[in-house]
């Protein structure tokens, strides 16, 4: 127990971005011996920097101090899992810098489940959101984990999803776990750390949420997938970090395409260009994953089969290329691979249909809608509310409305 | 000897009595005013003593003591300085005995001897004339507003000399005509008519609809999309104010020392604009002495409040309970004062800081747009029965002319409405489809088995409040009373979940 209290202390020294954390410790001989270790003897003897030395020496509190905060963190259903320890997930241990320790509310996420992650823009648009949802919500249904950052946006979107699909999700947090960041996400961070999901961090408890916390804590969303999908992102965006770390972590890199024009998918086109695999729908992923979907598609056309997981390294040449598909790997198949049709049509029938088809994902005005329809103001309202009902249509913003596409 | 004569003060817009005692009697010579006075009540004695000095009559020299009974009412207000000074002349024997008998006196003296105008004659005549008096004398600026009185003479006096010479006898005084009749007959122009504005087809709609029921209404839009015209359109189609209506209006204004010579009466709705900067006491009236404010100039009309997100969020929630109980309240440590405030209220804002979301120039991000909406506080919030967005304006919609309909053509189909509400509340104390509680919702927005199956998958899908569920019910029974049908429909109920407030 008093070696645990130890480790938990090393585990947050992480804070420091100190890379070789692990190998710091093991050249202390534990965790324990460099606690006790003065400033000076760590600069000699282990050879670290002066300024690292200052660092954990002013992150040293009395031990009597360590093992309340040790205490209290399990009071706060909060359980640490030090990197030695057998429930330490395998994903992580073949990383660079992998985390010393992670803090764990909730549980972890099974080994045996393939995990997908699903990362993009905080600000997205409704196109994301319908994408960020049916990607979570149908991978979900697939028996897929669904690991993200729980931020505002793509992210929180497609582990709601996940959950709602009765499906397991996990959120790594550039904060401690006991933090709920963004606040807005309280009623996700809830389900986030019960039945069986669970929120991650290698960040003490009470650790508050700093920009510079966020870019260290995508390499581990990118290490717990195995495919991580890019819904939304500009061309300069964080998102773009989580995909670097997933090349460097051999992962397979799948992106949601988008219009040429939307600057929110410049990110996600530049990503396509460099050779990552579209995501055009839940049969990709399942390929990419290479495993069979549970829930047999209904429109997946034949020969998707032959895209496989794929688990070359990144280029020789240290281009920055995502270990998609290789070329060969293209060229080698019989049959021409062909997305299937993910978006079915509804039937609705006269007016309802009418007003339905001039909906589309960017909000149009009520008035707007009327005028597109050519039909009076008054009657568009009542069908509007009607396509609402039925699920086809979304109030985004008083008086704008989007269509809710119905997707395979 | 000692002599009375009838006065009045207004506390809120009630008026109260005040009988104005003097008495002359040897002694000391002393001239006291008593009968727990205000500061500016007390200063009448000095007003009074050079005015009468000016017009030419020194006061006795004897002890002059002057009462304003009840003496247990504190008294406000100047109208007190020309029953005092008629009241010492009649004591002074030179206004013949009897001359003011009957009389009811209000006004304010200048040192010169001239009378001015005071404050609140309005509802002071209205009570003088149920208290039974037959004749006021009042400051000629006054008269006009005090000549909208009926059954009771009304002679506007400009000087102390003119009043004196009046009472005597020697210069006939015609009494004011009553113009109440007239001046309601009259055509009311407004000064916006719907048919000047180019589309906003949504806008017009939620408007008419609220009008029909009076119920609050919030618009959202970007700057320049008209919200302002279209509130200052919203009096245009509400019904002509009944004359109970208009008196009850203008003594509030008469209050405020608003009602002009040229305008002694408001025959017109009101259309009262506060500005984002207003304090809660000049919204919702107060002060020391209470002043009605601007939820009370607009009795009986519309509150238009602007920028409804810029306004402090401790305005807002004093405008609450005005809203629900139609009245203002405003207690001070000897009495409460009630000024009425039956609105409807109109607000309006922009949907984020710039003002252009969800158009792709808006540049601020979600945590700034859900602050700027989250301003204003969900009870607030649900005091809006309608909420409705106002677009830009398209300049196809600009250049198209004519078609738009008039004020005139909507406020038809809005009295109509009105009479069905007028005929199903004809035994409650409210009017109006907004007003209605719950009791009177179960009684009158009874669904049939369609419509409530359609109502509660809406509830459903929005995660309606019980609050909300009653609102669209109201807003349905309006739209249903638009249409003419006795039942609430599908289409009414479809309608009026569109137009609930959805942010």
């Amino acid at each position: 127990m008093d070696d645990r209290i130890y480790d938990y202390w090393a585990a947050t020294l992480q804070d420091g971005y100190i890379g070789k954390l692990i190998d710091i410790v093991e050249a202390a001989g534990g965790a324990r011996e460099l606690y006790l270790m003065s400033a000076e003897k760590m600069q000699s003897f282990l050879g670290i920097s002066a300024r690292l030395a200052k660092y954990i020496d002013e992150h040293r509190p009395e031990a009597g101090r360590i093992e309340d905060d040790y205490n209290d963190m399990a009071y706060k259903g909060i359980s640490y899992v030090n990197h030695t320890d057998g429930d330490y997930p395998e994903k992580l241990q073949d990383i660079a810098s992998r985390p010393y320790g992670l803090f764990i509310k909730g549980s972890l996420p099974d080994p045996e489940v393939p995990s997908v992650a699903i990362v993009g823009a905080r600000e997205c648009s409704e196109y994301g959101r319908t994408m960020a949802e049916y990607f979570g919500n149908r991978l979900a249904a697939e028996g897929v984990q669904i690991i993200s950052g729980m931020a505002w946006g793509i992210d929180g979107i497609s582990q709601e999803a996940a959950l709602s699909a009765g499906g397991r999700s996990y959120a790594v947090m550039g904060c401690g776990p006991d933090i709920v960041y963004p606040a807005r996400n309280r009623v996700l961070y809830d389900r986030l750390t019960e039945n069986g999901n669970g929120i991650i961090s290698e960040y003490a408890p009470a650790t508050p949420a700093m920009a510079r916390r966020f870019p260290p804590r995508n390499r581990i969303i990118s290490a717990l997938s195995d495919v991580l999908i890019v819904v939304e992102a500009r061309a300069k965006s964080g998102t773009l970090i989580t995909v670097d770390m997933a090349i460097e972590q051999n992962r397979t890199v799948m992106v949601v395409p988008g219009r040429l024009t939307d600057s929110l998918s410049a990110g996600c086109l530049n990503l396509l260009y460099q050779g990552a695999l579209p995501a055009t729908g839940i049969d990709a992923v399942m390929d990419a994953l290479g495993i069979p979907r549970r829930i047999p598609s209904e429109n997946s056309p034949e020969g998707t089969g032959t895209l496989g997981k794929n688990d070359e390294s990144p280029d020789a040449s240290g281009k920055k290329v995502a270990p998609g598909k290789s070329d060969a790997a293209r060229k080698s198949g019989a049959k021409k691979p062909e997305a299937p049709v993910i978006i079915k049509n509804r039937e609705l029938p006269g007016d309802l249909g009418k007003v339905e088809s001039v909906l589309t994902l960017d909000p149009l005005s009520a008035e707007n809608i009327a005028a597109m329809a050519g039909m009076p103001l008054e009657k568009v309202m009542i069908l509007l509310t009607r396509l609402e009902l039925e699920g086809a249509a979304k109030e985004l913003w008083p008086g704008f409305f989007v269509k809710k596409p119905d997707l395979a | 000897m000692f002599c009375s004569v009838q006065s009045g003060s207004v506390r809120g817009i009630e008026s109260y009595p005040v009988n104005v005692e003097t008495d002359i009697s040897n002694g000391m010579p002393c001239f006291d005013v008593v009968g727990y006075v205000g500061s500016e009540v007390r200063e009448a004695k000095e007003r009074v003593r050079t005015a009468l000095k000016n017009a030419g009559y020194s006061l006795p020299v004897a002890r002059i003591t002057v009462n304003l009974s009840p003496a247990d009412v504190r008294k406000s207000g100047t109208g007190f300085d020309l029953p005092i000074a008629l009241s010492l002349l009649l004591g002074m024997q030179v206004i013949g005995d009897g001359a003011l008998d009957d009389a009811f006196i209000a006004g304010e003296l200048s040192l010169s001897g001239n009378v001015c105008a005071a404050k609140g004659m309005l509802p002071m005549i209205l009570a003088a004339k149920e208290r039974g008096i037959k004749k006021c004398i009042i400051p000629a600026a006054n008269s006009a507003e005090g000549s909208v009185v009926e059954g009771i003479e009304v002679y506007g006096v400009s000087s102390l000399a003119e009043a004196v010479d009046f009472l005597n006898g020697n210069e006939p005084l015609s009494p004011m005509k009553s113009r109440l009749r007239h001046d309601l007959l009259a055509d009311h122009e407004y000064d916006c008519d719907f048919s000047e504005i180019r589309g906003q087809a949504l806008a017009k709609r939620g408007a008419e609809i609220a009008a029909s029921g009076l119920h609050n209404i919030l618009m959202m839009g970007p700057p320049g999309s008209g919200k302002t015209l279209i509130a200052k359109c919203i009096p245009s189609i509400l019904p002509p104010l009944s004359e109970e209506e208009c008196l009850e209006v203008s003594a509030v204004y008469s209050v405020r020392g608003a009602l002009s010579s040229e305008e002694p009466l408001i025959t017109r709705r009101p259309f009262v604009s506060a500005h984002s900067s207003s304090t809660d006491i000049s919204l919702v009236g107060g002060g020391s002495i209470p002043r009605p404010g601007a939820v009370s100039l607009a009795h009986k009309g519309v509150l238009f409040l602007d920028e409804l997100p810029e306004f402090s969020r401790r305005v807002l929630e004093a405008l609450r309970q005005p809203l629900e109980d139609r009245v203002v309240h405003i207690t001070r440590s000897r009495d409460i004062c009630t000024f009425p405030a039956d609105i409807m209220l109109v607000g309006a804002m922009n949907p984020c800081p710039c003002g252009n979301y969800p158009d792709s120039r808006c540049t601020c991000d979600k945590s700034s747009r859900t602050r700027y909406v989250s301003k204003i506080s969900g009870p607030f919030l649900d005091r809006m029965d309608i909420c409705i967005t106002a677009e830009k304006v398209s300049p196809f919609d600009m250049i198209k002319t004519g078609c738009a309909e008039s004020s005139k053509q909507i406020k038809e189909r809005v009295l109509a409405a009105h009479a069905v509400q007028k005929e199903r509340f004809r035994n409650l104390p409210i009017s109006f489809n907004s007003q209605m509680g719950n009791r009177e919702i179960e009684k009158f927005c009874a669904l049939g088995e369609n419509e409530l199956e359609i109502m509660k998958s809406l509830a459903v899908k929005h995660s309606m409040s019980a609050r909300t569920y009653c609102r669209v019910l109201k807003v349905a029974r309006t739209i249903a009373d638009l249409a003419g049908s006795e039942n609430i429909d599908e289409n009414a109920i479809l309608e009026a979940a569109r137009l609930k407030v959805s942010f």
